[in-house]
């Protein structure tokens, strides 16, 4: 993996700095998890009334639900939050492409 | 037990017009056959995006959550009256949330990777 990358960066001459940047932060081996908590936190996903919950499942820059890798939660619990940010998407509560300013802060495990 | 929840997005109107609009619409539930069990306020703010619906560009709305039970038949006749209705931004009938039920998650079950070493298989000689 880092050979291809050498070799990958000795030829596109202008981008080098950004490839060699990019591999950097993920080395091969360990993923970054931004958090993890346990799946039986979550009894019940309203997509009305938990906001800030299923906003810190949002990007703040551009909107993507983050994956499985990033969250940490299990294979029931990630469908169910999808399905409930899409819900909430579509309804007209939840902005798309940014998350909402007012749920930014929200670092504490809101349940 | 409450069955269906109506989250109705109103467009952002004068008192009495939102009043004449939701007498209208809970009108139309209760013609159709709906019992219509509570109507909550969650206030006029600013929509997430804007939304284009009949020829008019929205920005702001008020939001209103309906419960009510319905049969299960007239669910459809109410979501095309409300398509049509000029005043609603978005309507959306959903199954009430307080009806599903919650199972417990056990969480990621850890599993034995040394079984799925070797192959279990039996080689043809």
């Amino acid at each position: 993996m880092a050979a291809m990358v050498a070799v990958y960066s000795g030829l596109v001459r202008k981008t080098t700095r950004v490839v060699t940047a990019a591999v950097c932060l993920t080395e091969p081996g360990t993923h970054a998890v931004l958090w993890r908590r346990g799946c039986s936190q979550y009894k019940q996903l309203t997509s009305n009334e938990d906001l800030p919950l299923l906003s810190q499942f949002v990007s703040p820059f551009t909107g993507c639900i983050y994956g499985r890798h990033i969250t940490g939660l299990c294979g029931k619990k990630q469908k169910e939050i999808t399905k409930a940010i899409k819900r909430a998407q579509l309804m007209g509560f939840m902005p798309v492409t940014y998350k909402d300013p007012a749920y930014l802060k929200t670092l504490k495990y809101v349940t | 037990m409450p069955r269906y929840e109506l989250a109705l997005i109103l467009k952002a109107m004068q008192r009495p017009e939102t009043a004449a609009a939701l007498k209208r619409t809970i009108q139309a539930l209760m013609d159709r056959g709906a019992v219509v069990r509570n109507l909550e306020n969650l206030g006029e703010r600013a929509l997430p995006y804007k939304i284009f619906t009949h020829n008019q560009r929205h920005t702001r709305g008020g939001y209103f959550l309906v419960d009510f039970y319905a049969p299960t038949t007239t669910v459809e006749s109410i979501k095309e009256y409300l398509s049509r209705d000029t005043d609603v931004i978005r309507p959306n009938v959903v199954k009430h949330p307080l009806t599903q039920e919650v199972k417990p998650c056990e969480g990621i079950v850890p599993v034995p990777l040394e079984e799925k070493l070797y192959s279990t298989k039996r080689k043809k000689k």
